[in-house]
């Protein structure tokens, strides 16, 4: 049953159980706040969020015996109280804007910097700092400490991220994830009173696997990602929201890019993936779309070409082939891929099968509150939406025996995972083929490197398209970053196929085009378009339509 | 002074009363006896009717608390009572002198406590520092389960109790109730925010009393002799027998056990011997560090929680110092808040980095830094340290400091004010207390010295 109470004058509901301050927030009241994170244990301890409550009433007095209203309970005095904590109730009156809450903000917002090193222009977190926002809104203009200040010390917590101590307001969020999300329990305070500072014991550094979670949760610049650090300025970057696909959980990212380069990666919130969090592995994987290794040229019998060029000839080679052409797709393409990469080989008329390749699984990393998937392909569900459950987990197979057996001359690999494993023989049966045309994104690519024709690819930084995650969620990777060299994206490759073959195709379409294709053929994806997947994605239809 | 025969230390004093054979020469473990003839309702209402209130320092009714504990039907599960055992506030010592005295006093009232709340699980808290009050106790411990005291089968009455001493690690903040527990559990010692109470959610997230070492020692006496006599000792609104501890300049400070409400004269002249050389009282502190100063007119008023309330204070855990003409007002202001600055648990904010900042400035006053605004800052970081915290560590440090500036709401401290004034009008101490050498003393002794801003 809601419950009703009044923030700021405005009527409001909530839910048994909520505190204040989620209420507040989702009806637009801004409360400033630092300890409290929706995804972690309450904590209470910044007391920045104070507000002004006033208790709901009690309720009336029944008439005695003698049928008077004995007098009863004083009314409710108004209270500060920290809104992230108090539960809200029937009738309640909550003011966030009255003098003495405004004061009472004013003076925690000074205590906070009393030994804070206002050290804004080196520090990364400058830009995205709850310690500038809430001073800005929030605090006094000019200081009143004459004081030395404290000095806490700046060391390396793990492989992964550096604490500023002085910088630390001992919120205790990290500390808390830790021991909720991750469950590893790395990080404690230490010391007390105004030397509290964070710090992990001796001998057992900040290294689980999520550890950069912390810097996320960090409201101020205490907890600095060595990977981050001194390297761009957050107001120069521009921010994609867009997946990771480095396993099959596709957690939500934010992107953040500088000149044309990802400078680094944030989990986006999605209560129905990966709530607030991501993995290391996942977040770093982002130095895979700026490697030196990409491929960025395409080649045809071993010589540069353009790309035209090669697309051209490499439908030209397959239209040759007659029907002996298969194909096979990682499952690290988009579902527009393998939908056109499905299509290209229906166009060609190839009798044979097709298949699909895909990184090697690894065990699942499992975490208090979160697990890494032993999948590490983001696009395994959507392969097999697309292409049948059979196709996709043992065409491969089949497409190694229809080489050996001669019934296949000419073989289409569309890849976009940075490392895969090769399907059992094929490597031996690559001499059998006439024409192996490849798209792929690394030099080091073995089929790459046994191919006629080869197509520079994109990764999903660089692309538009969608996933479907371990848990049927449709989602879509947005273009960070524009495509090295002279990759394109296989979507556009793939249609530049089809569209040589007679008649002649209309045009490249973009990604959403060729979505709306995708849900008019596979009903999973039925009347999707990629506005309706919002920043959140979709569960994919559960049956076919009517 | 009148006749007062002692209550809680009446054979503590004697020689090897600290052993079980001794207390039970003078009737021990007989108020037990009784009690666990009792019913737990009719000891809650006896000690109800008694007025005891907690000696620990809120003066909060003992018998009310005990009657927060849920049914067990509405929460069930074991129950915990912790003694907190954790006394550390500057000028108070008198639980010890209970625990190294006549341990089995306060051992008999435990049983008798969880009797009344019905908890099997007994837990003394005791200051890391009191090496030698847990060593005895915890040999009284042994013994009383040895006497079958403690054990499956207390006295007797078949009621199970078990009964252990921990030792904190010598920090202030646990001896704030839910700091206690937080650190009883194994964690740091974060106070926790209230509500929920302990009584209802307490140690190991069941229902837990805790209870101060002199308010549990009453227990027994109550039941032997009834709330009625309990309730003949001193002022009525607040009776019962109390250990004064009387610091400071005052020719024999210690530990004093009297009636209630014996007035703040009669302890320093009567108890304590009157002031050192006869020198004139300058200011009163009358229930520890943390209470709001009083000017010495004030010395007539009785020590008790309500009297003292009258004066804008607190009896508070009865730690009254006593400070001569002879002491700086800014320097011993600035001694409390180094105190305060330095066991803040460093949970909240203000309490945080407001401890430290006072400290600072108070340092700074006193080394000749003192700015025309000092003061105005000052009471403007004691209001925003006040009553926005989780516990009242920040109310303890910024209450004595606005007694002594904030004239409005602290006339009965507004003696105190024009010294500070003087200290910052003069850039120096006129006491001399501090020159500059010492400030240089200080400097060595690997603290910060103050930015002299002038």
């Amino acid at each position: 049953m809601p419950i009703n109470l009044t923030i700021d004058g405005k009527p409001v509901t909530g839910e048994k159980g909520e505190t204040v301050l989620p209420v507040a927030l989702r009806n637009g009241v801004e409360v400033p706040y630092f300890c409290y994170h929706p995804g972690l244990s309450l904590s209470g301890n910044c007391r920045m969020c104070l507000v002004r409550m006033t208790p709901p009433p009690p309720p009336p007095q029944k008439p005695g015996p003698d049928g008077k209203v004995p007098p009863g309970p004083p009314p409710p005095r108004p209270m500060l109280v920290i809104a992230c904590m108090t539960q809200i109730a029937e009738g309640m009156v909550v003011e966030t804007k009255t003098p003495d809450v405004l004061k009472a903000r004013e003076g925690v917002m000074e205590f906070e910097l009393v030994n804070h090193p206002l050290d804004c222009p080196t520090c990364d977190q400058a830009g995205e700092c709850y310690l500038q926002d809430h001073s800005y809104d929030h605090g006094r203009a000019h200081g009143r400490m004459y004081e030395e200040r404290h000095m806490k010390h700046t060391k390396s917590l793990g492989p992964n991220i550096s604490i500023w101590g002085s910088r630390c307001i001992v919120c205790s969020r990290c500390v808390r994830f830790c021991d909720e999300v991750s469950g590893t329990g790395e990080l404690c305070i230490v010391n007390r009173g105004d030397h509290s500072v964070v710090d992990v014991f001796p001998g057992h550094p900040l290294d689980n696997g999520l550890s950069m979670c912390t810097e996320d949760v960090c409201p101020v610049g205490a907890l600095i990602s060595e990977d981050f650090k001194f390297k761009a300025r957050v107001w120069f970057t521009r921010t994609t929201k867009t997946l990771c696909a480095s396993c099959s959980l596709g957690c939500n990212v934010d992107a953040d890019t500088m000149a044309e380069a990802i400078v680094r990666v944030k989990p986006r919130e999605n209560r129905e993936v990966n709530d607030w969090w991501m993995c290391d592995q996942g977040r770093m994987s982002y130095k895979q779309q700026g490697s030196p290794e990409r491929l960025v040229e395409a080649r045809v019998d071993g010589k540069t070409a353009t790309r035209a060029e090669g697309v051209k000839e490499a439908y030209r080679r397959f239209a040759g082939a007659g029907a002996g052409i298969a194909g096979l797709v990682s499952l690290w393409n988009t579902n527009e891929e393998i939908f056109l990469f499905r299509r290209l080989l229906r166009v060609l008329e190839a009798a044979a099968p097709a298949g699909t390749i895909a990184r090697p699984d690894a065990a699942p990393v499992k975490f208090r509150a979160f697990e890494i998937q032993g999948d590490r392909n983001p696009n395994r569900a959507g392969a097999r939406l697309v292409l049948g459950t059979e196709v996709a987990d043992g065409g491969a197979a089949a497409v190694v025996k229809a080489i050996e057996a001669g019934k296949v001359t000419a073989l289409l690999v569309v890849n976009a995972a940075p490392e895969y494993a090769m399907p059992a023989g094929l490597e031996a049966a690559l001499g059998k083929l006439r024409t192996l045309v490849v798209a792929d994104v690394f030099q080091g690519s073995p089929l790459a490197a046994k191919a006629h024709v080869v197509l520079p690819a994109t990764l999903h930084w660089e692309q538009d398209g969608t996933f479907v995650n371990v848990d049927g969620r449709v989602q879509r990777a947005r273009p960070a970053v524009a495509p090295p060299g002279d990759a394109a994206p296989a979507l556009d490759m793939l249609q530049e196929m089809i569209n040589q073959h007679p008649p002649g195709g209309a045009g490249v379409l973009s990604g959403d085009g060729v979505f709306r294709q995708l849900g008019a053929e596979v009903a999973a994806f039925r009347e999707m378009t990629y506005k309706d997947l919002g920043e959140s994605g979709l569960a994919v239809r559960q049956t076919a339509a009517k | 002074m009148a006749a007062y025969e002692p209550v809680l230390l009446k054979y503590a004093n004697q020689p090897g009363m600290h052993t079980l054979e001794a207390y039970l020469s003078h009737g021990g473990y007989g108020a037990a006896k009784k009690a666990l003839g009792m019913k737990p309702v009719e000891l809650i209402q006896a000690v109800k009717d008694s007025g005891l209130r907690g000696r620990g320092g809120a003066g909060f009714p003992t018998g009310l608390k005990w009657g927060f504990v849920p049914p067990v039907e509405k929460v069930p599960g074991p129950r915990y009572l912790c003694v907190n055992a954790d006394e550390s506030e500057p000028g108070t010592f008198k639980d010890r002198y209970i625990m190294e005295g006549d341990p089995h006093e306060l051992l008999e009232g435990i049983v008798i406590t969880c009797w009344a709340i019905g908890a099997n699980t007994a837990y003394i808290y005791i200051r890391g520092e009191f090496v030698k009050s847990a060593r005895i106790l915890e040999r009284a411990v042994e013994e009383a389960y040895r006497h079958g005291a403690f054990g499956p089968n207390v006295l007797g009455s078949g009621f199970k109790l078990e009964c252990s001493v921990h030792r904190g690690a010598g920090a202030y903040i646990c001896g704030e109730e839910t700091g206690l527990l937080t650190s009883l559990e194994g964690g740091r010692g974060y106070p926790r925010i209230k509500p929920p109470f302990p009584a209802v959610v307490g140690l190991f997230g069941q229902p837990t009393i805790i209870n101060n070492v002199e308010t549990i020692a009453n227990v027994p006496h109550i039941v032997e002799r009834g709330a009625a006599w309990f309730k003949s000792i001193g002022p009525a609104e607040d009776p019962g027998p109390k250990l004064y501890c009387i610091s400071g300049h005052v020719k024999k400070p210690g530990y004093y056990e009297g009636p209630m409400g014996v007035t703040i004269r009669s302890l320093i002249h009567d108890y304590a011997g009157g002031m050192i050389d006869e020198r004139p009282l300058k200011a009163i502190i009358a229930g520890g560090s943390s209470c709001p100063w009083i000017a010495p007119d004030k010395i007539d008023t009785c020590l008790g929680f309500e009297s003292l309330k009258k004066v804008k204070t607190m009896f508070g855990s009865a730690g009254t110092i006593i400070l001569n003409d002879s002491v700086c007002v800014v320097d011993a202001m600035w001694n409390i808040l180094r105190f305060y600055a330095h066991e803040s648990c460093g949970q909240c904010t203000p309490c945080r980095e407001g401890t430290g900042w006072l400290a600072k400035i108070f340092e700074r006053i006193e080394l000749g830094g003192g700015r025309e605004d000092d003061i105005a800052t000052i009471l403007d970081i004691c209001d925003n340290m006040r009553g926005k915290t989780i516990c009242v560590l920040s109310d303890a440090a910024a209450w004595p400091v606005q007694s002594i500036l904030d004239v409005k709401n602290y006339p009965d401290a507004a003696c105190f004010r024009p010294e500070v004034e003087a200290h910052i009008r003069e850039k120096r101490c006129p006491m001399g207390k501090h020159a500059p050498t010492r400030a240089e003393g200080v400097k060595q002794h690997g603290r910060i010295s103050p930015r002299l801003v002038t």
